[in-house]
């Protein structure tokens, strides 16, 4: 395969990747927002797939597995049963409506093309839009976390988050020291368990998982 | 000599410790708590005294714990002074506390006093032996929390709890431009070191020094208790335990003067002649008014704290005299002004940690603190009303007693300061400030005339009053050793003249001890005058003549009024026996002085009658007066309220909700990449 083609390949994946928040921020429907945020890990195992064959090392394509298992398999089952469990389905009520979401989001993204090329130096960057893709995914979950009232909603705003980080290791290092990730996807491993627990017992206290009741707990 | 003070250390650690091991056991806990910080009192005392009279300096290096710092302690001259006060105070006060902590058992939380009283004492010889920015700061950091404690140890009383708050938030403002006066030393020296520093700041530009030495007059005021930053002092110190309000007022106060002789004299060296006159000025106006106040007040421990806030006041004086004759380039006569100051404050730190003791006897034996509900107490309690007498004869200023020896130098370095010193302004001001002081040493007898006449003599004006017993004898021990002090430092003015004189030799360049020729071991400094002349002397003999008045007096009254007689009858045939209801009332003793200075006091008073009816046959009548708390009502006040409105309009800005604190987070980050392209 020849530096070209993957280089196009990559702007593909890349592409699809922003796709998917907008998917998240569009839709109401949790079980949809869990599989999206499936789909993005799918796409960002590509990416290390692509990166790996790139260059070659085996240290990546192991990243790449453990993405696969923690970010593809069991975070999106874990909330999925989440969901099960409390019995919500949709995300209805919301600070921002729909329509206005999208728009700021889109904003975001535009914000965060903007200031890319400024915030890095101007080194020699292969895979140059992931940059921006990836701080897009950081706004774009914060925004996600900001607008949603449910709980769950914010647990996958942070998995964005995450993601988008992932992907600016990747942009930029072709890929962090296996010690580094393995030391992040431990994190967020432990992170989306107690977040999912969290969200259990939230709802178990609150009848709710409307994170604005939380506003009572203040003296 | 590393060994006695890691031992001092060692020996508070374990007092506190032990302190709260027995916690469940009053009698062991009080026990260990005080044999601890006594023994640890005699260590550093010893070694305090043998650095002051070899001259040495001892420099301890504790193990390195953080990086890009060693941490020393450094125990030179003016340190070593400081803890000899300290070790003195903290002997006599463990004494005093081994009965006084009694008055405190039941209540469960003896173990929670002896610690942190040991832990108290540790902080404050940390203080004044820190040599690096960052121990100072902890340490002082930690002697206000800890005393706050202190403050707080009844919290259950409401008015405790209010008097802790305005100590600590007045507390953190003094930490804050200290915080920021040495962060500037930093800064443009590069060393945390205060060596180092000292090299580096004496180079600075004359406006970064005014800024510094502003600060640090404002930090350290702050906790000394200067007027206008004194208000935190009348309600936390009657607020804590007495013991506790003797350790504050004795020494607390006065490693805020430490360290403002520390950094004016060690680090800024010299610096223009208006600091001197600024905090000469500050002096005279604390002493004034702390006296003022101290005389209106009718709650015991509240007019001794008042009366910290003026000796605080003629501290400055000599110190602002010191710095006046520095700049001017007459060591000699800076040595003695240092000499003045520093010797009053080894002075008020006797004679007022005895007075506090006194006050808490009294509130032990009687449960009052009001000094209209006392009375008679001197035939009840005759050990605490001498030791409270000698106390009170001292801060009056009468030989043959200490108070007399160091505001009679302080006098002298005043009319030296315009016999001296060319420049007219302070020709002028140095005579204006010595007849302040002057008019501060009346007011002060006469504040403790009434403190002690009212509390002490005539008839019991309460039921609490008459059953007043004599208090333990640890606690008569306690006050005997400083009673005792206040004698000898009176009569042997020498002693301390020597353990001063390596202190004024390496800060202000001369050594006062040989100001004293031969054989003149009884006499208070002699100052020369620009002709080589001048007057000193000896407050044994002015005491003995002093004693030897009294008869004279005696008998001049007799001769001039006659026998008088006595003669008890039905009312109406002008004769009554005396009854408490008769006699003069604390508040009829200062009344005078209230007329007198109602410019300053802005007095009210208003009669509540009440009759039966009828208007002719009254009930009672209640006479109520007070005075304006000036500063509180114009100063504080205005300030509290401002705070209060800008912090509720803040508060808004807290909503609770997760939703908004991130939106912050968001917005924060947007506008810092937006700044940063």
């Amino acid at each position: 395969m020849s530096l070209e083609l993957i280089k196009q390949i990559m702007d593909i994946l890349i592409g699809l990747i922003l796709v998917t928040p907008f998917l998240v921020i569009g839709s109401r429907r949790l079980v949809f927002c869990v599989k999206i945020i499936a789909l993005q890990a799918v796409l960002l195992t590509a990416v290390s797939m692509l990166m790996a064959f790139y260059t070659q090392e085996a240290e990546i394509y192991m990243v790449a597995g453990l993405t696969f298992i923690i970010k593809v398999l069991f975070i999106p089952y874990l909330l999925y049963w989440v969901i099960k469990k409390i019995k919500v389905k949709k995300d209805t009520m919301d600070f921002i409506g729909t329509k206005t979401s999208l728009i700021l989001a889109g904003m975001l993204v535009i914000l965060s093309f903007t200031i890319t090329p400024q915030a890095l130096s101007k080194g020699d960057i292969m895979f140059g839009n992931s940059i921006p893709v990836a701080i897009s995914l950081l706004f774009l979950g914060l925004f996600e976390i900001i607008t949603r009232k449910q709980a769950l909603m914010q647990v996958i705003g942070i998995l964005m988050m995450e993601n988008g980080l992932y992907l600016v290791g990747v942009g930029t290092t072709y890929g962090m020291p296996l010690v580094v990730e393995l030391g992040i996807f431990l994190d967020i491993f432990v992170g989306a368990l107690i977040m999912g627990v969290l969200t259990f017992q939230i709802n178990r206290t609150f009848d709710s998982i409307d994170t604005n009741q939380l506003k009572n707990l203040k003296g | 000599m590393t060994m006695i003070w890691y031992s001092t250390i060692g020996l508070l650690l374990t007092g506190g410790l032990l302190s709260l091991f027995f916690r469940k056991n009053e009698v062991y806990s009080n026990t260990a708590a005080y044999l601890c910080s006594a023994f640890a009192a005699l260590c550093s005392g010893f070694l305090a005294i043998k650095i002051l009279l070899t001259n040495q300096t001892l420099i301890v290096m504790l193990p390195k714990v953080l990086p890009y710092t060693q941490v020393t302690m450094k125990i030179d001259n003016l340190a070593g002074y400081f803890i000899l006060v300290i070790s003195v105070l903290t002997l006599a006060v463990s004494v005093y506390s081994f009965g006084y902590g009694q008055e405190y058992f039941g209540k469960g939380k003896i173990g929670q006093l002896g610690f942190m009283f040991n832990i108290f004492i540790l902080t404050m010889l940390l203080v004044v032996t820190a040599n690096n920015i960052l121990l100072f700061l902890f340490a002082w950091e930690l002697m206000s929390l800890v005393s706050f404690l202190l403050v707080l140890y009844e919290h259950e009383y409401i008015k405790v709890r209010n008097a802790g708050l305005v100590y600590l938030i007045m507390t953190h403002i003094g930490s804050l431009f200290l915080v920021l006066g040495f962060l500037i030393m930093y800064q443009q020296t590069g060393s945390f070191e205060f060596d180092q520093l000292a090299v580096g700041v004496r180079q600075l530009s004359p406006e970064l020094k005014n800024i510094i030495f502003i600060f640090m007059l404002i930090g350290f005021g702050t906790k000394a208790g200067i007027v206008p930053l004194h208000v935190w002092l009348p309600r936390a110190h009657p607020a804590a335990p007495s013991h506790v309000s003797a350790l504050m007022s004795g020494i607390m106060i006065k490693t805020a003067l430490y360290g403002l002789i520390r950094v004016l004299f060690h680090m800024l060296g010299s610096g223009s002649v208006w600091w001197g006159v600024l905090i000469l000025i500050l002096g005279v106006i604390s002493a004034l008014l702390g006296v003022l106040y101290a005389l209106m007040e009718q709650d015991l421990k509240r007019l001794l704290a008042f009366s910290s806030v003026e000796n605080i006041g003629i501290i400055f004086l000599g110190l602002g005299a010191a710095i006046i004759f520095k700049e001017h380039g007459t060591p000699m006569l800076s040595a003695i002004a240092l000499t003045a100051g520093l010797y009053h404050l080894f002075n008020h730190a006797v004679f007022k940690s005895l007075l506090f003791m006194g006050a808490g006897a009294v509130h032990m034996a009687t449960h009052t603190r009001k000094i209209n509900k006392l009375g008679g107490l001197i035939k009840t309690m005759p050990w605490t009303a001498l030791f409270f007498l000698i106390g009170s004869a001292s801060i009056s200023v009468l030989p043959p007693f200490n108070g007399f020896v160091s505001e009679w130098l302080t006098f002298q370095s005043l009319l030296a300061l315009s016999f001296n010193i060319s420049d007219t302004t302070i020709k002028i001001m140095a005579p204006v400030a010595g007849s302040a002081l002057a008019l501060t040493g009346g007011l002060v007898a006469a504040c403790f005339i009434k403190a002690f006449g009212i509390s002490f003599l005539a008839l019991p004006r309460s039921k609490n009053a008459e059953k007043a017993r004599e208090v333990n004898l640890s606690m008569r021990i306690g006050m005997g050793i400083l009673a005792g002090l206040c004698i000898l430092m009176g009569i042997f003015p020498s002693l301390i003249f020597r353990l001063l004189d390596g202190v004024s030799l390496s800060l202000a360049g001369a050594g006062v001890y040989g100001q004293l020729n031969g054989g003149a071991w009884l006499s208070v400094l002699n100052i020369p005058n620009a002709s080589g002349k001048g007057i000193s002397m000896d407050s044994l003999s002015l005491g003995i003549l002093l004693v030897l008045a009294i008869p004279v007096v005696l008998l001049i009254t007799r001769f001039i009024g006659g026998r008088t007689k006595r003669s008890k009858d039905e009312t109406w045939n002008c004769g009554k026996t005396l009854i408490p209801a008769m006699e003069y009332t604390a508040t009829s003793f200062s009344n005078p002085i209230r007329i007198i200075f109602r410019y300053i006091f802005w007095p009210s008073q208003d009669i509540i009658k009440e009759d039966k009816g009828s208007p002719y046959f009254t009930k009672s009548i209640k006479y109520r007066s007070r005075i304006t708390p000036v500063f509180e009502e114009y100063l504080y006040r205005p300030i509290n309220w401002a705070v209060i409105y800008i912090s509720d309009k803040m508060g808004s800005v807290q909503s609770g909700s997760i939703h908004i604190y991130l939106t912050y987070i968001l917005a924060t980050i947007i506008a810092l990449l937006l700044f940063a392209r």
